[in-house]
């Protein structure tokens, strides 16, 4: 199996090959041109020239349908089943009438059992798609394409909407589609699952191909370099900086029936992580310092006085800034500009007598993205339109223009591609040079290990330990995560 | 040029406008004139007060369906104050307006405190708001108004009837307050997404409460231009203006999520139906086919405009 | 009043035996189409004053124009055991089952003011037919028989609307030289109509010699477009029911006549009715028709 292709402006002279049940990953920033390539090989926009060769046969210039036959299907981040269906009536849509007349449901129904015994998957086949979880919903996706004997498969990204317990269902399930012979290729910003899964890795940049190596021959730092097309000292930078005056601490604070007794305090000038499983109260925490959801017991104090804000703009007045680990949820307003979204809850930054100064507003929030290196058409743009990365971005641009003593990170970089990751933790290195306090809550062990001078390990919303960088080993922040 | 008009939120409803206006013209010489003009604008003054309010309740993802029951309280309210004989004309305009902005409030003190869908709520206070009206009037119409407040009605300044003038001011009004002022960001940041607006400290409730305020005021101030105008106030005025006045903002373009929308837009939309409203009226279409075409055109006007904005992308 | 009512069940409930103990007086459920109507108010006025004079107790609730609310109003009356119903029919097609409701549990039920499809044991009122028949010759009359006329209907498919405009055609065919410019819906409403009659000024301007309108309300509303427009003087304005606002304004020399429903008679009419269907009287005449009386400046 292995195909060649060449032209057009987003993609200059790629070449890739791929062998038979092989495991490929495509790599790149966003923008790079992963699904541009994907398009090209369904069928759905035609290269302008070069050749893409299927098991000897030229298929290039195949309508998607012709394609889908030759044995190729692409699964999209957006699940494309129909809720309403059962597992069955999904997996056969559309081929209820195909050779051999129609197929009753009883028929389908054995005939995904069976597909599904073969795999040892336990998804019962007459449940409606709907009742399933997100990670049972793209397994059901992939079965359709194995039915419908593809012998590639191409996925966009298909561990983003996954939880650690579903990926591990997910990675057994490759490696036994590629036991059965079908060749897979995907895309992902996750640096474990490539090395976890992949036979080999191509990276793309910038629509041009970098190469293409073995994933037992390169290690991640090489990758990074590979892909971002500069030499990364150290992909979480560090530097000595002095740890100055207590910014915020606490004491003894709880939230009635979500978190208690959590005592901490972060100081100038130092990162403090906050680590624990999702759902131990380490986002609660963030919260309740912020005025999201104000804390009911315990004393906070900032800069040496007593604090409790009531509400966000409590917070931000006091000189707080709070990153929500939810972009889409707690972030952005999609609808509105760059612009607007950067100074949102700050506009009083911005005014006089409640008329806004535009003038000001623009050139705070421009100067500002140039210093974030934010990648946009222009400020009035909508932010929907950025990636998610550059998104990321602008939330950490509103942050700074409140020119805060203290931030509250809870997932800075989730989601979003590697060059941006490593320009927040760039960012994150400056704010501590410039004796800022950060408290950053992530699910990300390296990440947090790597960045944080000290550890609050949280579990069911208490507090079980503090661990210094030194004694901060994976293991040792697990063991007091999974404390009983 | 042709760029700025293609960029422009409200065009599609602005080409249907025009369409409709060419139509009419075509159909007969008696739609071009000034003075039809200006008789279509005295009659959608009422409708277009009412949805400029109401547009800020919807970008900020709300609905008020009182808006038809407060013009009527407010209508009878200052027929009351106004009778011969009664208050200075400025007590009874400003007294009419304090209390549709505090019905305003109470819908939007509900909205806030109780989280109950505002759909909900403003049905409630829909109802609540028609029986006031009927105590207030003891179910009749209040007639012998001052001949001042007429004035407002069918008067005119410099030539320009005064339901105009008011419109103008609304529409420069809520036109600045929605494009120029902090209030007006933060509306649409709510309807846009109301969690990250109030995670980034956007006084999210406080905002709320304001659009109901708003709207009541307008609603308020449509009430006494629909009595002025009628001469009479009458606890069954503005049956269904809720409805008109929120399609109106609706084929103006404003989501009905919240997050988008614009005077502007409204105000073509007021225009879109004042102008089928009136045309259909001169080239005398029977009255059964009249309710037929009104709503064929308006889907037809938002079918377009659906095809309008996909094009743009 | 509707207080009352809910006082009045409520107690029924607490008493629970009320409907089994032998009463001393009649009771007599009365659904009306829409208190917020001058007109009907007037009638209901009257109901209860005659109502008071015969010592029988009125349940009287207002159908808000709604004939499914008016149904369900009359099965809580036939529920309730009421001796006798009045009824002030919200439509003539919708409204026909309260009647048929009424008859089949036995309880004798008597229209007021306008019909339904189902006869009832009585009807009292006054034909809408008759109204615009004599409010049109009334303008045939002022123009002697030549001229252009414009008409403004009521709600579109409601009975007194086509009733109106029967009465109103059969002038226009009495009279060749009368010609009826357009016609279109107000709506029973004054701001509606008011809109109506300026656009009409737009398209049709000095052609215009006389407006019939279907109820006072609408006549109100384009007597104000015609005046703002400042063109009253040669335009003759008549319409019917008879309300105070508009006999006000022919007292003040602005609307040309209104024809009176005489309200006080359908009031007192119908309850008399419906006391001697109650007490099992043998009724002479079922269908009783009030006169309208023409209402204009001497």
């Amino acid at each position: 199996m292995s195909f060649s292709y060449s032209g057009s402006p987003i993609l200059r002279s790629v070449n890739l090959r791929l062998e038979k049940a092989e495991i490929h990953a495509l790599v790149g920033e966003n923008g790079a041109g992963k699904s541009s390539l994907f398009k090209s090989i369904m069928g759905i926009i035609s290269p302008s020239d070069g050749e893409i060769i299927f098991f000897d046969q030229r298929i290039h210039g195949l309508s998607v349908r012709e394609i889908l036959g030759k044995g190729i299907s692409m699964i999209h981040q957006e699940l494309m089943l129909i809720p309403e269906l059962s597992v069955a009536e999904n997996i056969y849509l559309g081929r209820e009438n195909s050779a051999g007349g129609h197929m009753s449901l009883a028929a389908i129904q054995r005939s995904v059992q069976a597909l599904f015994d073969r795999f040892g998957l336990d998804i019962p086949v007459d449940v409606k798609v709907k009742e399933l979880s997100i990670a049972r919903q793209q397994i059901v996706e992939i079965m359709r394409s194995v039915s419908q004997e593809a012998k590639l498969i191409l996925m966009d990204e298909p561990t983003s909407s996954l939880t650690d317990g579903e990926i591990q269902f997910f990675t057994r399930l490759i490696r036994d589609l590629k036991e059965a012979g079908v060749g897979i290729l995907f895309t992902s910003h996750k640096m474990e699952e490539i090395f976890e899964f992949a036979d080999v890795v191509s990276v793309l940049r910038d629509g041009e191909m970098i190469g293409t190596y073995r994933t037992n021959e390169i290690d991640a730092h090489v990758l990074v370099e590979k892909m971002v097309g500069r030499e990364l000292k150290d992909f979480y930078p560090k530097a000595d900086v002095e740890v100055g005056e207590p910014i915020l601490d606490v004491e003894n604070v709880g939230l009635s029936g979500v978190f208690q007794g959590i005592n901490f305090q972060v100081r100038a000038g130092e990162v403090l992580g906050l680590a624990g499983l999702v759902g131990a109260g380490r986002t609660d925490i963030g919260q309740s310092i912020f005025g999201i959801r104000p804390y009911t017991s315990g004393e906070i104090r900032y800069l040496g006085k007593r604090f409790e804000a009531k509400h966000p703009s409590e917070a931000l007045e006091a000189g707080m800034a709070y990153l929500g680990e939810d972009r889409k949820e707690l972030g952005i307003i999609p609808e509105m500009s760059i612009r607007e979204n950067m100074t949102l809850g700050l506009m009083r930054m911005f005014q006089k007598m409640q008329a806004i100064l535009f003038q000001a507003e623009k050139k705070a929030t421009e100067d500002n993205s140039d210093a974030l290196r934010i990648r946009m058409a222009h400020s009035g743009q909508k932010i929907q339109e950025l990636s998610g990365g550059n998104q990321q971005k602008v939330l950490f641009g509103r942050m700074l223009l409140n020119m805060p003593n203290l931030l509250i990170l809870d997932e800075p970089t989730r989601g979003i591609d590697v060059v941006s990751k490593f320009d927040i933790y760039s960012l994150i290195l400056e704010l501590k040079k410039a004796g800022k306090g950060i408290l950053l809550i992530s699910s990300d062990m390296t990440e947090l290990l790597e960045m944080s001078d000290r550890v609050v390990v949280i579990s069911k919303g208490s507090q079980r330990g503090e661990l210094s960088k030194q004694e901060a080993s994976p293991a040792r922040v697990l063991q007091l995560a999974l404390h009983a | 040029m042709k760029n700025l008009f293609l960029k422009s939120p409200t065009g599609g409803i602005f080409i249907a406008l025009v369409l409709v206006c060419l139509l009419f013209g075509s159909l007969t010489s008696r739609f071009f004139t000034p003075m039809n003009m200006s008789v279509i604008l005295n009659q959608v003054s009422v409708n277009a007060i009412l949805a400029f309010g109401v547009t800020f309740v919807i970008i900020a993802g709300g609905i008020d369906l009182s808006l038809g029951s407060l013009l009527a309280v407010s209508g009878v309210i200052v027929a009351l104050l106004s009778q011969e004989g009664s208050y200075a004309l400025w007590i009874g305009l400003l007294l009419t307006l304090l209390a549709g902005m505090a019905m305003g409030a109470f819908n939007g003190a509900l909205v806030v405190l109780t989280k109950v869908p505002p759909f909900i709520v403003t049905l409630g206070t829909m109802t609540i708001g028609r029986g006031v009206a009927l105590l207030l009037s003891k179910g009749r119409p209040i007639s012998d108004l001052n001949e001042s407040l007429n004035f407002l009605g069918s008067g005119d300044i410099l030539g320009i009837p005064v339901p105009i003038i008011f419109l103008i001011i609304s529409f420069v009004f809520c036109q600045m307050l929605l494009t120029k002022t902090v209030f007006g960001r933060y509306v649409k940041a709510i309807g846009g997404n109301e969690m990250a607006a109030f995670v980034a400290g956007v006084r999210v409730n406080r905002i709320k409460l304001w659009v109901y305020v708003i709207s009541g005021l307008f609603a308020a101030l449509a009430g006494i231009l629909l009595t002025a105008r009628i001469n009479t106030g009458q606890p069954n005025a503005g049956l269904g203006f809720e409805l008109d006045a929120i399609a109106a903002v609706i084929i103006g373009g404003t989501s009905t999520r919240g997050g988008k929308g614009t005077i502007t837009g409204t105000l073509l939309g007021v225009l879109f139906i004042g102008v089928i409203n009136n045309g259909l009226d001169l080239i005398n279409v029977s009255a059964y086919w009249q309710q037929v075409i009104m709503g064929g055109i308006i889907i037809l006007a938002v079918v377009l405009d659906g095809l309008y904005q996909k094009m743009k992308k | 009043m509707k207080i009352r009512v809910l006082i009045l069940f409520v107690a029924c409930l607490v008493g629970s035996a009320c409907s089994e103990k032998k009463k001393d007086h009649l009771v007599i459920g009365v659904s009306m189409l829409s208190m917020q109507n001058e007109f009907i108010q007037q009638v209901a006025d009257a109901l209860e004053k005659s109502a008071k004079t015969a010592n029988v107790e009125l349940i009287v609730v207002d159908a808000e124009r709604s004939s499914l609310k008016q149904v369900e109003q009359v099965e809580s009356f036939i529920s309730q055991q009421v001796d006798a119903i009045i009824l002030n029919p919200c439509e003539f097609e919708a409204s026909s089952p309260a009647v048929e409701k009424a008859q089949k549990a036995g309880i004798p039920i008597v229209n007021v003011n306008s019909s339904t499809k189902s006869k009832p044991d009585a009807f009292v009122g006054s034909d809408d037919a008759e109204s615009a028949n004599m409010a049109m010759e009334l303008i045939a009359k002022h123009l002697n028989g030549k001229g252009n006329v414009l008409m403004i209907q009521g709600y579109m498919g409601q009975a007194a609307q086509l009733d109106r405009e029967r009465g109103a055609k059969a002038v226009f065919a009495k009279y060749p030289g009368l010609k009826l410019l357009a016609s279109q819906t107000g709506e029973w409403d004054r701001a509606k109509s008011m809109s109506l009659m300026e656009n009409w000024i737009q398209s049709f301007g000095d052609q215009i010699q006389a407006v019939f309108a279907q109820n006072d309300e609408m006549g109100l509303g384009a007597l104000q477009a015609l005046m703002d427009a400042k063109k009253k003087a040669q335009v003759y304005v008549v319409s019917v029911d008879g309300i105070q606002d508009a006999r006000k304004s022919v007292e003040q020399g602005n609307l040309d006549a209104t024809l009176i429903q005489n309200a006080e008679k359908q009031g007192s009419e119908s309850l008399r009715m419906a006391v001697e269907l109650a007490q099992k009287k043998k009724i002479k005449e079922s269908n009783i028709l009030i006169p309208f009386e023409i209402f204009q400046k001497k």
